[in-house]
This record gives C-alpha cells, sequence and structure tokens, in this order.
C-alpha cells in the first residue's frame, strides 16, 4: 500500500465508466417493473387490505401530498447527522493520532475499542436520552458515537500500514515528528480514512434515523414511526422511500468526496 | 483490495511487540486500561457527586450485575438465539447469492445493483413493514437480523470472487478441471478471506439487529426490550450493566469468531 505518485494516463473519466455500468445493467429495470406488477397483483387479485399492503398509486399520492413534511424532517434529519458526523469524526480522528503516538494507549486501549466495536451503539440510546435530553441531543449523540469508532478505527488503520520506507525517507531529510506526521503519514493514512469518511456520511444518516425511531419527536426517522402509529401505511411506506433515497444520495455524496480527495490513490493500480 | 461499500480486508491489528511477551501483554495490557477506567470512573464519582440517575458509580452497576445477573443474563441468551440464527441464515444467504451473482451474469446485471442500493440504504427505516407484516415475535427479530446480516457477505463475496485472476482460471481449465474443481481448489481458497471479513461485519450487524429489533418493540423478551423498560423507570445502572452484558457476549463470540477465521484461512 504505497503512494500513487502520479495517476496513469486515464482513458475513460469516472462518469463515463460509471454510465457503462448502468448501461450494463440495464435488465434491473426489469426486476423493478417486475417487482411493481407483483405488488399490483397481490391488491388485484389477492385481496390485500390497504392497511397490509397499499396500493403503488396510494403510496405516490401520499408522497407528492406530504412533501412539505418531507422537506422539514429532512432538514432536522440533515443538521443532526452534519452534527454528528464532525463531532464524531473529530473526536475519532484526534484520538487515533493521539493513541498512535502512545505505545501504551495503542496496546491497551486500542484493542478494547476494537472489541467494543461490537457492542450495538443503539443500546447507548436511553443512556443518551438521560445525558442529552429528548431533542437533538441524543440523535447527535448516537451518531457521532458510531462514527467515533469507525474513524478512530479507519485513522489508526492507515497510520499503521504507511510504508516505512517513507518514514525512513523523511527522517533522512531530518523532518521533525511533526512535519513527519503532517507531510507524510497523515497524507500516507489518507485513503483509509477516507473509506471512513465516506461509510462514515451513511453511518451517520443510519443511526440519526434509527435515534429518531427509537426517540420519535422529529425527523424522517419519526415520521416513519408516526405513519405506523396511525396506521397509515401508504404514507409509511412513502416515508421508507424517501429516507432510502436520501440514503443513496448521501452514499453518493460519500464517494464523490473519497473520489475527489484521494483520486491520485483510486486511479493508480494496486 | 478494498471493497467499494464496506471496510472489509482492510484490517490489521498492527504487532508492536516481541513474541511471548507480546502474547501476555496483549491480554494484560487491556484490562490494566479497564481497571484503571473503572477505577477513575468510581473516583470522578466520588469528587463530584454525581447523581447515580445520570451517572451511577461503578458500584451500582456491579451490584446489578452481581444480584441480577441471572436475569439479565437469560434475557441475553434469548436475543443470542436470534443473533445466532440471523448470523447464520443472513450469512449463508449472502454466501450463495453473491456465488449466484458472481457465477451467473444475467443475475449480476439484474440484481447486483438492487443489492448494492439495498446494503447503503438505512435498513432500519424497514422495521416498522416487518413488523407490519410478521408481527413482533421472534419471526420479525430474526428477519431484522437476516436482513442486517445478508447485505456485507454478499458483497464481499463478489468482491472476492471476482477478485480470482484470469490466469488462475485459466490454469484450473488446461489442467482438466471441471467449473466445481476449479471453484473449490482455486476460487474458494482465494475469496475466503474476503468472505470472511464479510461475515466479521455481519456479527457486528446481527448484534444490531438482534438488539435493536427489540429496542423498537418494548415489552418483549430479550436484553433491548429490558433496556427500554429500565429507561422509563430511569434506572440507569441497570442500563449500563445491561449494556456490559451484551458487550461481553458481543466480545467473546467475536473472538471465537477471530480464532475460526485464523484457522480457515491459516495460509494468509
Amino acid at each position: 500500500m504505497g503512494i500513487g505518485a502520479l495517476s496513469p494516463a486515464r482513458t475513460a473519466s469516472w462518469w463515463e465508466k460509471a454510465g457503462r455500468r448502468l448501461w450494463y445493467h440495464w435488465p434491473v429495470v426489469l426486476v423493478l417493473i417486475g417487482i411493481v406488477v407483483f405488488w399490483i397483483f397481490m391488491i388485484e387479485w389477492r385481496d390485500f387490505h390497504p392497511i397490509v399492503l397499499p396500493s403503488p398509486g396510494a403510496v405516490i399520492e401520499a408522497l407528492v401530498e406530504n412533501r412539505i413534511d418531507y422537506v422539514r424532517a429532512g432538514f432536522v434529519t440533515f443538521y443532526e447527522m452534519i452534527l454528528g458526523f464532525m463531532a464524531g469524526g473529530a473526536l475519532g480522528f484526534f484520538s487515533a493520532v493521539g493513541i498512535f503516538y502512545s505505545p501504551f494507549l495503542r496496546r491497551s486501549l486500542y484493542p478494547l475499542l476494537l472489541g467494543f466495536r461490537i457492542v450495538p451503539k443503539v443500546a447507548f440510546v436511553p443512556l443518551f436520552l438521560v445525558w442529552f435530553g429528548i431533542g437533538v441531543g441524543v440523535k447527535v449523540a448516537l451518531a457521532s458515537f458510531a462514527i467515533f469508532f469507525l474513524i478512530l478505527i479507519q485513522t489508526g488503520l492507515g497510520l499503521a500500514g504507511v510504508d516505512p520506507a517513507l518514514i525512513e525517507l523523511g527522517r533522512s531529510l531530518r523532518m521533525s515528528e511533526v512535519a513527519l506526521l503532517r507531510r507524510i503519514r497523515l497524507p500516507a493514512a489518507l485513503p483509509a480514512i477516507m473509506v471512513g469518511v465516506k461509510l462514515g456520511i451513511t453511518y451517520a444518516l443510519t443511526n440519526v434515523v434509527v435515534a429518531e425511531m427509537v426517540v420519535a419527536t422529529e425527523g424522517l426517522g419519526f415520521l416513519v414511526v408516526e405513519a405506523r402509529s396511525f396506521i397509515k401505511t401508504h404514507e409509511m411506506i412513502a416515508a421508507i422511500f424517501v429516507v432510502a433515497f436520501i440514503g443513496l444520495v448521501v452514499f453518493a455524496v460519500g464517494l464523490w468526496v473519497e473520489r475527489k480527495t484521494v483520486f491520485w490513490y483510486l486511479d493508480a493500480d494496486h | 483490495m478494498t471493497s467499494r461499500v464496506s471496510e472489509a480486508a482492510t484490517e490489521a491489528v498492527a504487532p508492536v511487540l516481541s513474541k511471548r511477551a507480546g502474547r501476555i501483554r496483549r491480554f494484560v495490557d487491556p484490562l490494566v486500561f479497564a481497571l484503571l477506567f473503572v477505577a477513575a470512573w468510581q473516583v470522578f464519582i466520588w469528587i463530584t457527586g454525581f447523581h447515580s440517575v445520570v451517572l451511577p458509580p461503578p458500584s451500582k452497576v456491579w451490584a446489578v450485575l452481581w444480584n441480577q445477573g441471572d436475569f439479565l443474563v437469560g434475557n441475553m441468551l434469548t436475543t443470542a438465539i436470534t443473533i445466532a440464527w440471523g448470523f447464520f441464515l443472513g450469512g449463508l444467504m449472502g454466501f450463495v447469492s453473491g456465488v449466484l451473482i458472481n457465477h451467473f451474469e444475467g443475475v449480476k446485471r439484474a440484481i447486483q445493483p438492487i443489492l448494492v442500493a439495498l446494503y447503503v440504504v438505512p435498513k432500519a427505516v424497514f422495521i416498522p413493514l416487518l413488523i407490519l407484516w410478521w408481527g413482533v415475535g421472534f419471526e420479525y427479530k430474526l428477519l431484522v437480523t437476516v436482513l442486517l446480516a445478508f447485505f456485507p457477505v454478499t458483497e464481499n463475496t463478489v468482491t472476492g470472487l471476482s477478485g480470482v485472476e484470469r490466469e488462475m482460471v485459466e490454469l484450473t481449465r488446461s489442467l482438466k478441471g471441471g467449473r466445481w474443481f476449479g471453484f473449490r481448489k482455486v476460487a474458494l481458497p482465494f475469496a475466503s478471506p474476503f468472505v470472511l471479513a464479510g461475515l466479521r461485519i455481519a456479527l457486528t450487524e446481527s448484534f444490531i439487529g438482534g438488539v435493536l429489533s427489540e429496542i423498537l418493540v418494548p415489552g418483549s423478551v430479550g436484553i433491548g426490550s429490558r433496556i427500554v423498560e429500565a429507561a422509563a423507570f430511569s434506572n440507569t445502572e441497570f442500563i449500563i450493566a445491561s449494556i456490559m452484558v451484551i458487550a461481553a457476549f458481543g466480545i467473546v463470540s467475536y473472538f471465537l469468531f477471530l480464532w475460526l477465521e485464523r484457522r480457515l484461512t491459516f495460509w494468509v
């Protein structure tokens, strides 16, 4: 895992590749049509009650009708997401650098954190409720808690995986440790960190939505749970579609950010 | 080496110490740190006099673990059954569909984008729909867990299998090895580190599935529901004790998995 020093002459830009990929996967359209046909079939011929399975038309109607609610809830979710991502990301990043420079912490705390990753963070929601209140706090807390681990581990991986030859080079140039960190270690660790950032944006959304579903005061997750408690299944499915769509957008943003920052790594051959 | 959507196969704990000293200190050092942490926590409570609803001292958490340990572990075992089945079924289905996607061009073209899309979408929002269709019993919890465990395994299986080198495939062909032979002797050994990395993520996801599905249906069986109830009574020490029980189960299963992984991929 070295640094791709010079990116090779590119024959096709990444969006051209993406376009070709989309074309390659055209049978997906058939599958999606099949799913909708199956859906309609279940309602028309198997007489499913609209509460159990509303018609696609009702879902679309709900989507159009509640569009203002989605925008409003979307802003809340977005705000919580960004706060959680920034807080957890910064904390994770600086903790990782700190742990990296302390051999004791690296031996003692790092394995604990690795092991602790398996504990579902959502179990902490009741605790965060007590600590940070029912508003924005608990959602931001859950998101940043989850992202903290992700960024910490990815940064740790990146820093541990730096090519020793590069460090030697820096040392032979009599770089100070600060310069070494800034000019060699962090740039070389950036691809791993950016994997964390890419996934972290998605994690942030997932965790904020989960917290909104558990605590249920506002936001997109709340819309889903609220529609359920009023047994308005068509509204619930509409809200699910909205969240799913935003999830895709958020992931695309993550890919884009990664592509923009570590293009020199992604374009190089590995 | 990195897969597009997961952090698979990027994990490596850097070896820091020499062999024998390392082996002992690898267990002692984290233990020392954990004990120091608990001690600092207790002293912090003594000094600041925090209200125990906000942050109970470790002694109170210990009391809960001591007095209600059976109850907690019993509930955790219920959850663990969901987690284990979900992990097993989700992992198996993920592996099989990964193999199918890689072997049949049509399947790949038709469903891979859907699977990738579902992977990156927050799947928790589907939970209310699953409750509506399957109730709040074991089936529903199993479905949530399978739903979460399935995707990382599929993704990593595809990544691993598609990385098998062309030359290797041609070599087996030239040796008159059949498709099954090539799969078993070449593709599978090559892909297994990826598959196992996917399963490791799936294990974490299964724990989320098991606990989250219970948290969303309070009054049900399992440790997640107990946490929600404790929250209603502001029983903070009980919440922390429950989290510690989950953590203990999680870490034990994680190490079991790592051990198994090392035995299965001894050549890496």
